[in-house]
This record gives C-alpha cells, sequence and structure tokens, in this order.
C-alpha cells in the first residue's frame, strides 16, 4: 500500500471515527473552555486585579488553572470515546473489519487531540475577545497562545497513559479516578522542590509555562516521552487479545 | 476437488495455563454451511476470535483462503463478515447511519446499506435509533453488518440466541440463502443441535476445547442407528449364530444386540432366531441428540 493510499484510508477513518461521536462529544470541549475563561477572569477579577500587574495579571490566574482544565477534559472526552465503543461491544466488531489496528488507534487519539484543541480555541478567542471588549492595553497574543498550547502538548503523555487505560478497562471508574487524581496531583507536582518529581509526566503541564525559562526543555521532554508512549501502548494495543 | 475456505492445524488458546481450544483442525469446504456445534464453555467463541484475529492463538496456525492469518490479516478480513457474541451497534445512532460506518469502512455505496436493510427486513426502522430497537432487531442488524460487504465468508456466533421462534426462523432462512444468494460459506456456532441441523452442511462438535467429530452432515446422521436388544435364555449361542449371517451384534451375559440398517430387518432377526427362547424384546434408537450428548457427556436435564 502507498503513501496515498493509506493517507486516504486514515482519513476515511478518521471520518468515520467523528460519525461515532455523541453530541455531548462535541460539546464538552467547547463548555470546558468556556469554564476555563470564566474561572481565570473570576480569579483575576477577585484576587488579581488590584496588584501591580493589572489586566497582565491574569495570566497568573490562567496558569493556576490551565493544566488541570485540560487533564480533566482529556480525561472527559477519553472516557467518551473509548467508552461509546466499550458500551456498544464496537471493539471487536471494528476489529474483526480490515482495518489496520495501530490506525484505529491513532485515529481515536487524535480525535481527543482534536476535540482539547477545539476547547483551546474556544478558550483563546474567547480570552482575546473579552480582551479586546475590557482593555485597550495591548494583548500578549503569543504568550497567550504558548501558554495554551504548550500546556496541550505536555498534557499529551498522560492522554496516552489515561488513553491506553480507559482501552484495557471496561469499567471506565478506573481510568477516570486515576485521571482525576492525575490532574489534582498535577497542581502541586509542578510547583514541587522534589526535582525528580517534575520527571513525572503529570508535572510537565504545569512546567512549559512561558512565565518559566526553561519551559521549552520540558516541553521537549513532553513530546519524546509522548512519542515513546505512543509506540508502546500501540504495540500493546496491537497485540491486546479481545475477549 | 473442493476448496477448502478454512484450515486450522493443531489451533490451541491458552488463558492462565487453562486450554480453551486444544489442537483444533478444521476444515469447512467453500459453500458449506458448517455447523460449529458444542456446550457452552467448550471453546467455539475462542475459536471464532482466534479466526477474526481477535484472539492470539497459543500455538498452532490458521490459513483463510488459502492466506495465513493473522499474518494477512487484512486482506482476510476483507472478505469475512461476522457477528460474535451479542451484536455490537452505536445505540445513539440510527440503524441506517451504523450501516454507513460499516458501509464506509468498505468503502460501499448507500445502495449496499439499502440492499441489506431489504434482506433483513429492517428499512422500516432505518431511521430509528438502535437504542429503541428489540433484541431481535439488534441481532438482525448485526447480521446486516455481517453481510453489507456480501462476504465469502461469514462467521455466526450463536446468531439466534435470545430470540423468539419467529425471529429464528428468520434468521435460518437467511442463513440458508446465503450460499446461493452471494455465493457465501458460513461458519455458524450453536450449543443448539437442532438448530445446527436443520441448516448445515457440514458440521464439527467441540468439546473441553477438542474437536470431537466433523464431517459432512450426512456422516453424522449415519450414527443415528436403532438397536433391537433382545433378552435371551442363552444370549452367546444366539450371538455365535447371528454372527455367522453377517449381523452387527453385540452380546452380554442377559441380551443380544442388533443393529437395525432398516426397519424391515426385524422380520429376518425374528426368522433366525427362531429356534431360540426370547424373554423380552426392545427398541432402542439412538438420535443425534443421544450422539451428542454421549460425546459432550452432558446429562440430557441440562
Amino acid at each position: 500500500m502507498d503513501w496515498s493510499e493509506e493517507r486516504s484510508m486514515i482519513w476515511n477513518l478518521f471520518k468515520i471515527e467523528g460519525m461515532k461521536l455523541k453530541r455531548i462529544t462535541w460539546i464538552t470541549p467547547i463548555l470546558s473552555g468556556l469554564l476555563l475563561l470564566i474561572v481565570t477572569i473570576g480569579e483575576w477579577y477577585l484576587f488579581f486585579r488590584e496588584g501591580e500587574g493589572g489586566v497582565y495579571a491574569s495570566f497568573n490566574a490562567l496558569y493556576l488553572f490551565v493544566s488541570i482544565s485540560f487533564l480533566l477534559t482529556g480525561n472527559l472526552l477519553i472516557t467518551m470515546v473509548v467508552g461509546t465503543e466499550h458500551e456498544s461491544k464496537g471493539w471487536k466488531q471494528f476489529l474483526a473489519a480490515p482495518l489496520s489496528k495501530s490506525h484505529l488507534y491513532m485515529v481515536k487519539l487524535a480525535w481527543v487531540v482534536a476535540l482539547i484543541l477545539v476547547q483551546g480555541f474556544v478558550f483563546i478567542i474567547g480570552w482575546a475577545l473579552i480582551w479586546h471588549v475590557y482593555t485597550t492595553d495591548p494583548l500578549p497574543f503569543l504568550f497567550l497562545l504558548k501558554q495554551v498550547f504548550y500546556c496541550i502538548i505536555a498534557t499529551l503523555p498522560v492522554l496516552i497513559i489515561q488513553f491506553y487505560l480507559s482501552i484495557a478497562f471496561e469499567n471506565q471508574a478506573i481510568p477516570i479516578t486515576i485521571g482525576v487524581l492525575g490532574a489534582i496531583a498535577s497542581l502541586f507536582l509542578a510547583r514541587s522542590q522534589v526535582n525528580w518529581l517534575h520527571y513525572l509526566p503529570w508535572s510537565y503541564p504545569g512546567l512549559v509555562t512561558p512565565f518559566l525559562p526553561n519551559h521549552i526543555h520540558w516541553l521537549q521532554i513532553s513530546l519524546g516521552i509522548s512519542t515513546i508512549l505512543l509506540l508502546f501502548t500501540n504495540w500493546l494495543f496491537y497485540n491486546k487479545n479481545w475477549n | 476437488m473442493m476448496n477448502n475456505i478454512i484450515e486450522t492445524h493443531d489451533l490451541c488458546c491458552q488463558f492462565n495455563r487453562i486450554k480453551s481450544v486444544d489442537k483444533i483442525n478444521i476444515q469447512i469446504p467453500e459453500g458449506a454451511i458448517y455447523g460449529f456445534l458444542g456446550p457452552n464453555g467448550a471453546g467455539k467463541t475462542t475459536t471464532l476470535k482466534m479466526l477474526l484475529g481477535l484472539l492470539n492463538p497459543s500455538s498452532g496456525s490458521i490459513k483463510i483462503f488459502g492466506e495465513k492469518m493473522p499474518t494477512n490479516r487484512i486482506s482476510i478480513l476483507r472478505e469475512i463478515g461476522s457477528l460474535i457474541e451479542s451484536p455490537s451497534f452505536y445505540g445513539h445512532l440510527s440503524g441506517y447511519k451504523n450501516l454507513k460506518i460499516f458501509a464506509s469502512i468498505y468503502g460501499l455505496p448507500n445502495s449496499a446499506i439499502e440492499d441489506v436493510l431489504n434482506i433483513v427486513e429492517l428499512t422500516p426502522h432505518a431511521n430509528r435509533p438502535v437504542k429503541h430497537y428489540s433484541f431481535g432487531m439488534k441481532q438482525r442488524l448485526g447480521i446486516a453488518i455481517a453481510l453489507i460487504h456480501k462476504p465469502k465468508l461469514l462467521i455466526l456466533d450463536e446468531p439466534t440466541n435470545g430470540l423468539d421462534p419467529a425471529g429464528i426462523q428468520q434468521i435460518r432462512d437467511l442463513i440458508k440463502r446465503l450460499p446461493t444468494l452471494y455465493n457465501t460459506t458460513v461458519l455458524i456456532s450453536s450449543h443448539l443441535l437442532s438448530e445446527v441441523e436443520q441448516i448445515a452442511t457440514h458440521v464439527g462438535i467441540i468439546h473441553g476445547g477438542k474437536m470431537l467429530f466433523q464431517d459432512a452432515f450426512d456422516v453424522l446422521r449415519k450414527q443415528q442407528t436403532s438397536y433391537l436388544i433382545i433378552d435371551l435364555e442363552d444370549p452367546s449361542k444366539a450371538y455365535q449364530s447371528m454372527q455367522k449371517t453377517g449381523w452387527d451384534i453385540t452380546v452380554n451375559h442377559t441380551a443380544i444386540s442388533i443393529r437395525l440398517d432398516t426397519p424391515g430387518q426385524k422380520t429376518k432377526i425374528f426368522e433366525c432366531l427362531k429356534n431360540f427362547n426370547i424373554i423380552n424384546v426392545k427398541e432402542k434408537h439412538r438420535s443425534l441428540e443421544d450422539i451428542f450428548l454421549d460425546w459432550t457427556g452432558v446429562k440430557k436435564e441440562v
């Protein structure tokens, strides 16, 4: 099979996976984006507004919530995307179809990432609109983009772990619990004084903020670990027995 | 010579040191309706899942359409339709959209969806969400998904489970039509001999993970026999006398047992035994069910 044929198969599979998504799966990232916006602005308005940073202190408020928001939304989206397949007993039907197991795995994960990106875009658009309505100060748009999208990239290792756990456990309560605990832990791990804890994937979303000088280092680590985890979990998925 | 669509060689599957399937050699000729028969837990579903690449065999090999599974998994699966255990469907979508998903996988036009809806008689319900379907309708949708690409091989795992008699009849008629309709070879598993007996041309009987019998159904039917059990004063003398004249006969200390191939043989038997004192005569029929129960060791009341 040549690359163009394979590409068209992957695109076809991506469209098919899109057909399966429930309406709530589309609504969730939009609501999560809006919720992040409300919480961040609320936090700034209540606790940062009077400080030295003025309107720019809103980025400090954003830093507090951005990682937990993407991790929790990712957790929810994974449960929805994978749960649909468990509920419908669709795995065995789909894997008995002439589809590449690796493609299926990647495409499902790609949908989760795409939906988190929707949350990111909703947040950025909302932030930019509110900024322009509220103030005439220039918006550091590049900083905003980096804060949001670096954080999304840094959540990938956790998302991949979470994604495979959701596939492995039919009972979604287990991966959801792990996901929620991980998201809460992420709030503390990045700020921990114990250096080795920073190497846990749950720390990365808090370490890739442009506020920190070495954030690119953590971004590179996130991408490297994501690649390793992706290859490993894809291999596990390929060899999994569907009892 | 007829080609085998499926051939397995010493196929094994083991979970936690327990052998679910033990050196199974399946041979299914092209165009056959192969009944894969066995009690619950015999290893039928495990075998079918290995054929579809859903489970990795512990040892042994599988060839489907002459190609190795799972080495050529995708090209093999292109020609197979399957329904394993309960039907899979996305409850929030309509029957039509569920079929659309599978039509897209095979690159089929919408007319293929309409055709298969007609075959399983679901056209009037096509636009209803599947979560509102009855069990029988879900089962038929599962079969429609399996049939949408007109597969060369259809694998159905207990497709009539949980259906009412009318539903069973409908599915049975459909399966019987498939070899002529699409030139499809069918592999259907069941724990009900009566079900397999009505549709299968070939049969494989599995129990405890081992294949006990495999051949054309007619070969199994030939094992269905009647015996005349005759209590005699001197059964060993009668045995010697009857054996000389070529009867298929066994003896114990009170009676002889003679295999009956035709009902007309009874007169000849009594003619041969006219010089012996007959105490009692019983006729015993060994049905297919008796054979199946004997082989699988499952008690009748179960």
